[in-house]
């Protein structure tokens, strides 16, 4: 996990996967048998109505979440046998994840915000955490609280986060959902340019049609299953 | 960095959740402490201060009728290996502070406390002072705090007198830490008079002496202990108090234990409320990849903090608490085991480690809840589909089972006994309730919730208190815990107040039944104690004289055993009081035909708590064990008392006094005809007083009113611990409302986008609060009992506090009013203590250094001179003569014992009259009117070395003294006494310290010889300056020596004499130089000379000649040349004795050598007679030979005005 895969490697494999939830007596099924590959270092869009199984998708690549079929393996790690330990291990080196409400640790400045995940490794590397201050272009703000920043230095102080330790995943949940169209471009821009210099993969589950295509690849999802996989210009849109 | 951003950021930007938590621990760790701390300090001088006075004392010898001056001569023996220091301790009120103060009556002749206490300064004139009762010496702190300077008079109230004990000397504070801080120390004959004791002690303690096993003397001391008096180690009776007060103790600290569960409770609370408040930064860290253990860290952390913080807080707030809780915690100690002095309260580190400990546990313990709530969280992705957490069936079935069987435990444990005192079985009864509660916490807002859910319209209807259930219901775990801490306190509390107020409706009740008295006389008792002491006997007689006998119960109590344990006899004019009536008694029956049988029939009265503890009802008969002997008495009736907890049996007063004959009245009840007027009564009394003592005289509204104030201030801590709990869980449930409006900051921030106004969310949030306790109080009356079961009153009487009415108001007839003397109605108490009262003066008369020094100190006005002639009638004068100031019995010897080793040896009696003349009447039985000292030496003169012992007492007791009929003197175990029959003197004597004993028999060889012209030997110039001088100058002795557990048998010679005189020595007279020699030609010599400061010799007769024949005749000096050859430099006092001599008489042609045998024969009588002199053997060679003994004084200090 400490040298991020060639591109020609497959970095997360999903096979048959399968999650649902109980609501009663009636079952929802998030995914149904989903098959999925992911090569390192691969931008792939995750695109498809609300409730249609993205963040489902996402949490099983994180390892949150387990399959209830199917088996789901990220850098070589089987997430359904490995242990809880191992997969804690795998978001704190393997994984950043960009959440779309940005969850940023309210009582840490912007720089500890940063440096958390190296942090949460015993990791001190004040030059990176400098870098990708620099980088975001919130330098003048590295001992500001999130409180006293806007939504998207925010959303650029999660972004740098999750990036800081270099993972070879990037997850992104609806990163520019709650950002006006400027700040969202300028935040897909830093995402890109920094997870290509990591060589990380790239993972968005988003509504935004010109963010999917940016791509490299497409998957829309629709009641949990996947109903196109391939290149964003080639998608032939929502099933009717 | 998890912790930062868990712990330490927050504290910083948001710390008022984090102080409200500490405030809350500290508060409860406080309360704790605070008990703990006011309990050692009220408890202090009872327990460790017990200790702390006996000093090096290993046992004691006490009874509770005292310990009667005739049981010393029976203890004699043990003089031999332990020193016998009489005590005599009483409680004292100083009335313009009311300090109680400890008078503690030693000898300072042998006391070594007082040796220690007042070091060089007791020496000299103040020495002779003290020894006479002229004043008494207070610790230098004490002494300023009460204004007082050497010489100033400090006034005491004893019995119902005031006394005037002049100030002779203060005892440094280095000197006088601990009990000594608060105590008059005084000659044994004062204090003896203060506390009216009539020569009884107190106590006698056993100091063993060096090299003694203490075990071997405790066997010894039990051998000969008689009936009625009891030997134990002086820790044993701290002991027994701590066994008083144990249950109240133990209760306190159970009550202050619940402050500290509450607390930690609060603690829990308010740290998985936290975690929750924090949840989505904890969920974040999940998502990130922390791990649970570096989470769970971050908590401990907070935990450790608050727990150390906490507890260093509530440590020190304790020990500052404890000053404010103190005089309470006293109020109530004393109801149980009576005043004390004051302690204050110690800083002692042992709290602060309590505390912390108490802290780190109770937060420790408190971190448990939100573990869980952490371990819960889920990652942030997961945390989007939180829901209401519903209790499953399971657990609400489990939870409601828990509940159950906790009530039936609790319902079982009530039914148990106390164990060995403590109430330990209603503690857990009282705990399995609150669980009981607690665990019904969460089904109940569970229930509440769901049910709130299914009522539709109860949206509509009363929209705040839906959302109010379902903020509850979705932190149930969090809310039900918060309610359970205001459960259990309010519960507590409820408890509390239920009992104390049933309790004291019952008090008021019985008061009002059974305080029958019209008047009540008693000592005066400290503010917020009880009564001191007991009442001066004149006080009985004085109301017999004023309302007649028939009116009059004169209460006496002690201490006794039934069945081994304590119980208090008391003793009841029972004729008296039938005719009144008085306590209700659990058959039913009238106390006047109760009480009437009980005086009829010799039997006894029990009080409930006496026939709960012991498993006696009315009509069995008890045996009682006092130190007068067992009495055997039915039990004629059980009574209610409200105040007893020990147990109480009351008999006539006829039978009580004679199993404790110098027990005095503790307190004089009146019974008026109906006609009289209470305050008329109360005046007359108060004329035929005088003014004379200073007691109270209260009506019996005003005794009421008395014991109702007790009882108050007997609660007053438990009320303030009640207070700290409740104070604890309104932080509780501050804590958690705060933390629950945050959690639901959205929430609420919605209802007001949708409209909700400020008024609406107001009444959700105080719904909130509110729905967190509402069940609760009935839970508090669940723990109090029907009091008309005694058994349950009584247990839970004990979970209560053991709250007791004192002594003095316990009985079953009315209280007097509050009264003053008539002076205190003119003005103040200092108006009492100076003002007109006839107060109590010492007459003129501490450690003892010498009594030689008291000697010179001693007036010679009183004492009989000699007049000569003189003619010696034996065997009358080989006795005593007190009416000469001084007197000694002097053995002097040469011993070979069997395998040829040589000694001399010496046993000397001295006697050293203080005070002329017979004791005048009243005078204590322990006036120190004559002292006696001994000398005991041993000069192997192979090793030439010498072994020298001294003791010193007064004679009283039996310690020492000598017959004036005979010959029989004796200090301790040293005896010089002659057998009439043989004539021959026994000398006996054992020096455990020197490891020396000698059991000798010595028979006179020729009679006695009276030396010196018409029979007196002139010490002086001056007429009037001579003793009476009477000598066995050869004494065939045989017998044994003991040395370093060797016994020799010994034969040899001895010489003997006794001397009395006033004053006789010349007063030039720095020293002199005596020899007492046997030659071998049947003759003896008696050499004397008394040397001027400079070397001249006196130029008075100078001996005796004692022929073959047993004849005698003078020498005058002008026959006897004394030359010293050689001299001989003392290593321990440097100073330079003659060692060698050429004596001439020309007249008996002897010229003789003499020799000492041993150089070193330097005795130090410093601590005895005062005198360090050489006595040693001398070889007699020359024109003669032979031996014998000389003696050498004022070569180490002058003897100049001594005797």
């Amino acid at each position: 996990m400490d040298s991020a895969p060639t591109a020609a490697q497959t970095l997360a494999r999903l096979t048959g996967a399968t999650r649902r939830y109980s609501r009663g007596a009636e079952d929802v099924h998030a995914l149904e048998n989903v098959d999925l590959t992911l090569a390192a270092g691969e931008w792939l869009t995750l695109v498809g109505p609300s409730g249609c199984g993205k963040s489902t998708l996402l949490n099983l690549l994180s390892g949150v979440d387990q399959p209830d079929e199917g088996s789901v393996e990220v850098g070589g790690l089987e997430l359904a046998r490995s242990t809880e330990s191992q997969r804690t291990l795998l978001r704190r080196r393997g994984i950043g994840i960009v959440f779309q409400s940005f969850h940023l640790v309210p009582h840490l400045t912007v720089e500890e915000n940063i440096a958390l995940p190296l942090a949460l490794d015993r990791k001190r590397d004040p030059a990176r955490v400098a870098e990708l201050l620099e980088r975001v272009g919130l330098t003048p703000r590295a001992t500001h609280f999130p409180s006293e920043l806007s939504g998207g230095e925010q959303q650029r102080t999660a972004l740098a986060r999750a990036l800081v330790h270099k993972p070879m995943l990037v997850l992104a949940d609806e990163p520019t959902g709650n950002l006006d169209s400027a700040s969202g471009a300028r935040v897909l821009d830093l995402l890109d340019e920094l997870r290509r210099e990591n060589g990380s993969a790239l993972v968005i589950a988003t509504h935004d049609a010109r963010l999917a295509a940016r791509a490299d690849r497409l998957v829309r999802l629709a009641d949990g299953r996947i109903v196109y996989d391939g290149r964003p210009q080639d998608d032939p849109g929502p099933p009717r | 960095m998890i912790l930062r951003a868990l712990f330490l950021r927050p504290l910083v930007r948001a710390p008022l959740r984090f102080l409200a938590t500490l405030l809350g621990i500290s508060a409860g760790v406080a309360a704790f402490v605070a008990t703990l701390a006011s309990n050692r300090a009220a408890l202090a001088s009872l327990r460790e201060d017990t200790r702390a006075l006996a000093g090096a004392a290993q046992f004691e010898i006490s009874s509770a009728a005292l310990v009667p001056p005739e049981a010393l001569p029976i203890l004699r023996p043990l003089e031999a290996d332990a020193e016998l220091l009489p005590v005599i301790e009483e409680l004292v009120l100083e009335p313009r502070s009311g300090a109680v103060l400890r008078l503690l009556g030693l000898d300072p002749l042998l006391d070594p406390r007082a040796r220690g206490l007042a070091g060089e300064a007791l020496g000299g004139d103040l020495a002779l002072r003290t020894l006479r009762g002229e004043g008494v010496w207070i610790a230098e702190p004490l002494a300023l705090t009460l204004g007082l300077r050497v010489g100033d008079d400090l006034g005491v109230e004893a019995h119902g007198r005031i006394f005037e004990l002049r100030l002779l000397g203060t005892l440094p504070a280095a000197r006088s830490d601990g009990p000594f801080a608060t105590t008059i120390v005084a000659d044994l004959a004062l204090a003896d008079r203060v506390a009216g004791r009539k020569g009884r002690l107190d106590r006698v303690e056993l100091l063993a002496r060096p090299g003694v096993d203490p075990r071997d003397l405790e066997r010894e001391a039990r051998a000969l202990v008689p009936l009625g008096l009891e030997l134990r180690s002086t820790g044993a009776r701290a002991a027994q108090t701590q066994g008083l007060v144990r249950s109240l103790e133990f209760n306190l600290l159970a009550l202050s234990g619940i402050s500290l569960l509450v607390a930690g409770v609060l603690v829990a609370t308010a740290l998985a409320t936290s975690v929750v408040q924090r949840s989505r930064t904890l969920a974040l860290l999940v998502s990130l990849g922390a791990g649970r253990a570096a989470l769970v860290s971050a908590l401990v952390v907070e935990a450790l903090a608050l727990g150390l913080l906490g507890g260093l807080l509530g440590a020190f707030g304790g020990y500052a608490g404890a000053h404010a809780v103190v005089p309470a915690m006293r109020a109530t100690l004393t109801t149980v085991v009576g005043s004390a002095p004051e302690n204050p309260v110690r800083f002692e580190f042992d709290l602060v480690w309590l505390g912390l400990a108490l802290g780190l546990v109770v937060a420790a313990a408190s971190a448990v809840l939100p573990l869980f709530e952490i371990l819960r969280t889920p990652p942030l992705q997961s945390l989007a589909r939180e829901r209401p957490d519903w209790l499953t069936p399971r657990a609400r079935v489990g939870a409601v089972g828990v509940a159950i069987l906790a009530a039936l435990a609790a319902h079982e444990l009530l039914r148990l006994p106390a164990w060995h005192g403590l109430p330990i079985a209603a503690l857990g009864s009282a705990t399995a309730l609150l669980a009981a509660l607690f665990a019904l916490q969460g089904p109940l807002c569970d229930a509440l919730a769901r049910l709130a859910a299914r009522i539709p319209r109860l949206l509509v209807l009363a929209g705040p208190l839906r959302l109010a259930l379902a903020a509850l219901a979705a932190g149930r775990r969090r809310s039900a815990w918060a309610a359970g801490a205001v459960g259990m306190s309010v519960a507590l509390s409820v408890a509390i107040a239920t009992l104390v107020h049933s309790f004291r409706t019952t008090v008021v009740e019985w008061t009002a039944s059974s305080l029958r008295t019209d008047l009540q006389v008693r000592t005066l008792a400290p503010p917020g104690g009880v009564p001191l002491g007991t009442l001066d006997p004149e006080v009985a007689q004085i109301c017999k004289r004023v309302f007649g006998a028939e009116a009059i119960d004169d209460y006496h109590a002690a201490a006794a055993e039934v069945d081994g344990r304590r119980i208090t006899l008391t003793g009841a004019n029972l004729d008296v009081v039938a005719r009144r009536g008085g306590f209700g008694y659990r058959d039913g029956r009238d106390s006047r035909e109760v009480l009437a049988r009980a005086f009829a029939e010799h039997s006894a009265v029990v009080s409930e708590s006496f026939a709960l503890q012991f498993g006696r009802k009315e009509g069995d008969t008890l045996q009682v064990q006092t130190p007068g002997g067992t009495i055997e008495r039915r039990i004629e009736g059980v009574y209610y008392d409200y105040g007893d907890s020990q147990g109480t049996v009351i008999v006539d007063l006829a039978d009580f006094q004679p199993l404790y004959p110098a027990r005095a009245t503790h307190h004089v009840e009146v019974y008026l005809p109906a006609d009289v007027d209470v305050e008329v009564a109360r005046g007359q009394l108060l004329d035929a007083l005088g003014g004379r003592f200073h007691v109270e005289v209260l009506t019996n509204a005003e005794l009421r009113t008395n014991v109702l104030s007790i009882f108050d201030r007997t609660f007053a801590i438990t009320n303030a611990l009640v207070l700290v709990n409740a104070f604890v869980a309104v932080i509780a449930v501050l804590t958690v409302l705060f933390a629950l409006l945050r959690e639901r900051a959205a929430d609420l921030a919605l209802l007001r986008a949708l409209g909700a106004s400020r008024l609406e969310l107001g009444a959700q949030v105080t719904l909130q609060s509110g729905l967190l306790g509402p069940w609760v109080p009935s839970r508090g009356r669940d723990g109090y009992c029907d009091r008309r079961d005694a058994r349950h009153r009584c247990q839970l009487a004990e979970l209560r506090l053991d709250a007791r009415v004192p002594p003095a108001l316990e009985r079953d007839s009315g209280r007097a009013r509050r009264g003053r003397t008539r002076l205190s109605r003119r003005g103040s108490r200092a108006g009492l203590a100076r003002g007109a009262c006839q107060h109590e003066r010492r007459a003129p008369g501490g450690r003892m250094k010498f009594a030689a020094s008291l000697a010179c100190l001693a007036l010679l006005s009183g004492w009989k001179q000699h007049a000569s002639p003189f003619e010696a009638h034996f065997p009358a004068d080989h006795g005593a003569h007190p009416e000469f100031k001084n007197e000694w019995w002097y053995a002097t010897g040469e011993l070979e014992a069997a395998g040829g080793e040589h000694f001399g040896y010496q046993l000397t009696v001295f006697r050293l009259g203080l005070e002329p003349g017979l004791p005048p009447e009243g005078e204590s039985y322990w006036s120190a009117r004559t002292l006696y000292s001994g000398h005991l030496a041993l000069t192997h003169i192979g090793a030439r070395t010498t072994r020298s012992a001294e003791r010193s007492a007064r004679a009283n007791g039996g310690l020492a003294g000598a017959r004036t009929d005979e010959l029989d003197a004796w200090i301790g175990d040293w005896r010089i006494v002659r057998d009439p029959s043989t004539g021959t003197l026994h000398a006996s004597g054992r020096a455990r310290e020197i490891g020396v004993a000698l059991e000798l028999d010595l028979r006179p060889a020729k009679p006695a010889v009276l030396h010196g012209p018409d029979g007196l030997s002139p010490k002086g110039t001056q007429a009037g300056e001579a003793s009476a001088y009477v000598s066995f100058t050869r004494l065939a002795t045989s017998g044994h020596v003991t040395l370093d557990g060797r016994a020799l048998e010994v034969t040899g010679e001895s010489w003997f004499d006794h001397e009395w005189g006033s004053g006789q020595l010349g007063k030039d007279v720095v020293g002199w130089d005596w020899f007492g020699l046997r030659l071998t030609d049947g003759r003896e010599l008696m050499i004397y000379r008394l040397r001027r400061a400079g070397g001249s010799v006196l130029p008075i007769c100078a001996g005796t000649l004692v022929r073959k024949d047993g004849s005698s005749r003078p020498l005058a000096s002008s026959e006897v040349e004394l030359a010293v050859e050689e001299r001989w430099k003392s290593p321990h006092t440097l100073a330079e004795y003659p060692a060698r001599w050429k004596l001439s008489v020309p007249s008996e042609k002897l010229e003789l050598h003499l020799c000492a045998r041993a150089p070193d024969c330097e005795i130090d009588g410093s601590h005895s007679t005062g005198v360090v002199y050489w006595e040693g053997p001398v070889k007699v060679e020359g024109s003669a030979s032979g031996g014998g003994y000389a003696e050498l004084t004022g070569y180490a200090g002058s003897l100049e005005g001594r005797f």
